[in-house]
């Protein structure tokens, strides 16, 4: 049972890593990311963040503009939140 | 679940046809993006064309008739158009 447990969260961890290419450590757990070009200079992130059994605990987009300004924040786990401009945007 | 090239067609085929909407497709993509398994042959190109459609719903990304003929054509499939009466 606790290798078939270990198996899980390997396959888990390697489909994470596979998808997002990025990845920091946390306190707790890691982070992953994988960054996207958009029109007119503009980038996203997709951001993942899981706990040390490689669960979901927070996914989330970042919207940078042309300048590398953080625009817009689009939370969609553990709550969608929808879109969320920053200040002064 | 596994998501393939093949569902992934049939998921912008729908949007085209509008059997669903942007946001439902959007919505559908970004929950892909979070957990799905991708077919290992294709695994980058899906990756790549589901991030994309994971932010069309932000002006500065979007999703133009062009990008889906693109998506399309790089999924393996190209489209033919009909007129059909309303």
């Amino acid at each position: 049972m606790l290798y078939f447990c270990k198996c899980l969260l390997g396959d888990k961890r390697r489909l994470n890593e596979k998808k997002f290419p990025n990845k920091e450590k946390l306190p707790d757990g890691r982070k992953y990311w994988l960054e996207v070009k958009g029109r007119h200079g503009w980038k996203a992130r997709y951001i993942k963040e899981v706990n040390d059994n490689e669960e979901t605990v927070k996914f989330y987009q970042e919207i940078y503009d042309e300048t590398g300004n953080l625009v817009e924040v689009h939370e969609k786990f553990p709550l969608d939140k929808g879109h969320s401009k920053m200040k002064g945007v | 679940m596994t998501l393939t090239k093949t569902m992934l067609a049939d998921m912008l085929m729908k949007y085209i046809n509008r059997d669903i909407d942007l946001p439902n497709l959007v919505d559908w993509a970004e929950k892909m993006m979070m957990e799905a398994y991708f077919e290992d042959s294709s695994f980058e190109l899906i990756r790549d064309i589901l991030a994309r459609i994971g932010l069309a719903d932000v002006r500065e990304f979007g999703l133009t008739w062009d990008d889906c003929y693109d998506y399309l054509h790089k999924l393996g499939y190209d489209i033919k158009i009909a007129l059909v009466k309303a």
